[in-house]
């Protein structure tokens, strides 16, 4: 079992009369890529701002790393490295000269700043580019090298804050291949998101946010199983007639929900999979009843996060 | 679990991180030609419309007179110059040393100095200089000074030169009665054949109603008419140095106007700008004290600002002929300790705003009351008083006149002492401010 690299203990921000961050207690474990979901608001760069040591905690705590929040500011920042929400680099300094002077920042000697910065723009596919001022990149290359500069020292965890919002989708398939690769070679991962397929797709565990409040916890299949309650068997028919005794029959095999049908689309939710597939579709053959297609539409995040936050999503 | 690279103790002030922010500002200003450029045209273009500016007419200008006697004729000039609006008359000394050390703490802008024996050389039909020395700092009152003090030593000069012509007048005609007298007498002693008088009355006669007269006359066709009717005439020695022009006393002001305006104005752009595009975020991310974060930012801007006023100051010598009279070092001192209050203050401002707009509402507000009151535009003393109180709380006052005293007087460090000792004063508590105020809260 892997320790526990961040243990956040009822974390509170406040801005004014507004709660960003409700009491929030979380842990990440060491080597994960952990995602952050949520609506617009719901606290989660609020959150990461904490984390960072860029906004002071109203109240509550958090050991990032073995250090104190709240006492051990300076330590933490040499740990983490943040790829912020928005581009916030040198705009007249070059690709490289962005990376040296944040590299020296962090301390690092000539000698390792430069091969780092080599192999690192090499990673991010702007090597090539490395003597163009950062200024007149494109979206894409601004953040990935916003990752280069986030990653030159080397970091224990990198927090991403929506790294590819607004991007095009090469960039965004290359910034997600980077932190894959990057948690691969032992990196703890913080990444929000609004995208739920992307999150999906790269994080080991998702926490769903809303209105300052962890509201789920959870791998991605965990989290479809706990919130959403059995499996959608959909059927598009080519007639389009209506069987009253057909919907009665499937209602009465086992495992059979809830039978409805809604112009040509017979949807069935089961309990349980196991062979109902080849049940139903045997049930179908045997009354002549033709059909166009048959599949699982499993639920996805999106149907736990809509069912959880009770809104749609707010890009 | 704590890292093991991360055992180097946390440093106050890290050099290494100081110059890497350093390099990084001389990297983003150079690459700036629409700020660079704007930066080092603004003084010229200042420079250039201040050749022709003119102020309004000052009153009350403090004035010393430096008198060696009572004589009537000192104490009917004390009290044409002190009965005029124009003049306050602060002070009156018997010696130029006593004035010019008032002059040069700047207590006095003018010196009027009746010579020792003014008296006398009236009486003896010689001409007299009255000599004015006047302080070129403000133009408008080196001007009004001196068409004014012109107008009062003629009308002095011809009530004197109507009193002597009085005189001979009276001379004259004391002359003609006294010579008729004598003709008179001696017909009537030829007509009646016979001595009424003594001979040697006679002589005596002789001697004071002719000899006297004819004496008298033979003095009066030998005086020189101009020192006659221009019996005392102005004259002007330079407060200092020869050939001051005004634009040089300018020049100082201009210079610590100048620098004022560019160091808050680039302080805004370099941390209420990074703030905005938040690549300040980024380095606030990165394990740099506060303290390094203001040295780096702030010795950067010292340097670029120094390298500036330089410029300036070789452009007003070459384009402008403007003279520098006192020791560079002293320049150079004056100068640094400035531009480290304007660049600190420009990050006290900075520093505490969240946004560059904000930034601009409050640099623009201290900006303008610098800018007039720096004296570059208008004289301070021909300001109301309660302005020229306000002025004293800005630190360009002091600049400006340490800079005026050391670069157009030419004096040393001791007459500059209090003005260095306030800027410094500001200095350190600009400082301390700034650092205790700097937040890394990016809220």
């Amino acid at each position: 079992m892997a320790d526990n690299i961040i243990e956040i203990n009822n974390l509170v921000k406040k801005f004014g009369n507004f709660t960003a961050v409700n009491n929030m207690n979380l842990t990440v474990k060491e080597g994960e890529i952990l995602g952050f979901l949520g609506p617009n608001g719901a606290g989660k760069t609020t959150t990461i701002s904490m984390l960072t040591t860029l906004i002071k905690p109203t109240s509550g705590d958090a050991k990032i790393a073995g250090y104190d929040l709240l006492e051990e500011g300076e330590e933490i920042r040499s740990v983490i490295g943040v790829v912020p929400q928005s581009f916030s680099l040198f705009p007249e300094l070059t690709a490289e000269e962005n990376l040296t002077y944040i590299g020296r920042l962090y301390g690092l000697d000539e000698l390792t700043i430069k091969e780092r910065s080599d192999s690192i723009l090499k990673r991010v596919a702007l090597y090539e580019h490395r003597n163009r001022i950062a200024g007149i990149f494109s979206g894409g290359m601004k953040q990935r090298l916003s990752v280069a500069a986030s990653i030159i020292f080397n970091p224990r965890i990198l927090f991403m804050d929506e790294p590819t919002t607004g991007l095009d989708p090469q960039s965004r398939i290359a910034i997600r291949e980077i932190t894959k690769d990057l948690n691969k070679h032992g990196m703890t991962i913080i990444y929000t998101t609004h995208d739920m397929e992307e999150a999906e797709k790269i994080c080991d565990r998702i926490i769903i946010m809303d209105g300052g409040k962890v509201i789920g916890n959870g791998t991605s299949e965990q989290l479809k199983h706990k919130y959403m309650s059995g499996y959608l068997l959909e059927v598009k028919l080519k007639t389009k007639i209506h069987i009253h005794e057909l919907i009665n029959e499937i209602k009465k095999i086992s495992h059979v929900l809830k039978v409805n049908l809604e112009n040509d689309i017979l949807s069935i939710t089961l309990k349980e999979k196991d062979d109902m597939f080849c049940r139903i579709n045997k049930l179908l053959q045997s009354r002549r009843i033709l059909f166009e297609d048959m599949k699982y539409n499993d639920p996805n995040l999106e149907d736990v996060f809509i069912s959880l936050t009770r809104k749609d999503l707010r890009d | 679990m704590k890292n093991k690279n991360n055992e180097k103790s946390q440093k106050i002030i890290d050099v290494r991180k100081v110059s890497a922010i350093i390099k990084k500002n001389y990297i983003t200003i150079s690459r700036d030609k629409a700020r660079l450029l704007p930066a080092l045209l603004f003084p010229i273009v200042i420079m250039l419309v201040l050749g022709y500016a003119t102020g309004s007419t000052p009153k009350h200008i403090p004035t010393a007179i430096v008198i060696h006697d009572e004589s009537p004729i000192s104490q009917s000039i004390i009290q044409a110059i002190s009965g005029s609006q124009y003049f306050s008359v602060s002070k009156v000394v018997s010696t130029e040393g006593e004035a010019r050390e008032l002059l040069d703490r700047g207590k006095i802008k003018v010196i009027v100095e009746i010579p020792p024996d003014l008296q006398d050389n009236i009486d003896n039909n010689m001409q007299s200089g009255i000599m004015v020395i006047v302080d070129e700092s403000d133009s408008s009152i080196a001007l009004t000074s001196r068409s004014i003090l012109q107008v009062i030593i003629s009308q002095i000069s011809s009530q004197v030169s109507q009193q002597k012509f009085r005189a001979y007048q009276e001379l004259m005609s004391v002359s003609s009665q006294k010579m008729n007298f004598y003709i008179n007498n001696f017909q009537c002693q030829q007509s009646s054949g016979q001595t009424i008088f003594p001979l040697n009355y006679q002589q005596q006669s002789y001697n004071s109603n002719v000899m006297q007269p004819l004496l008298d006359v033979q003095l009066f066709s030998q005086v020189n008419p101009v020192n006659i009717l221009q019996p005392i005439v102005y004259e002007e020695k330079p407060a200092y140095g020869v050939g001051r022009q005004a634009l040089d006393f300018v020049i100082p002001a201009l210079i610590a106007m100048t620098i004022f305006q560019g160091a808050v104005q680039g302080m805004g752009r370099s941390v209420a700008g990074e703030k905005r595009e938040g690549s300040l975020t980024r380095v606030f991310l990165t394990p740099t004290s506060n303290v390094t974060i203001i040295t780096g930012t702030l010795l950067f801007y010292i340097i670029f600002e120094t390298i500036r006023a330089s410029l300036l100051i070789l452009l007003s010598v070459f384009l402008f002929g403007v003279r520098i009279e006192g020791s560079y070092l002293l320049i150079g001192i004056v100068l640094v300790i400035y531009i480290a209050i304007c660049t600190s203050l420009g990050m006290l401002i900075s520093a505490t705003v969240k946004t560059e707009q904000q930034f601009q509402g409050i640099a623009l507000l201290i900006s303008l009351p610098v800018l007039f009151l720096s004296g570059v535009f208008f004289p301070i003393q021909a300001m109301p008083k309660f302005m020229q109180v306000i002025a004293q709380i800005f630190p360009v006052t002091y600049a400006a006149d340490a800079l005026r005293s050391v670069m157009v007087k030419g004096l040393g460090i001791s007459t500059i002492i209090l003005p260095l000792a306030i800027l410094m004063l500001f200095l350190i508590v600009i400082l301390i401010a700034t650092v205790m105020l700097f937040k890394r809260d990016i809220e």
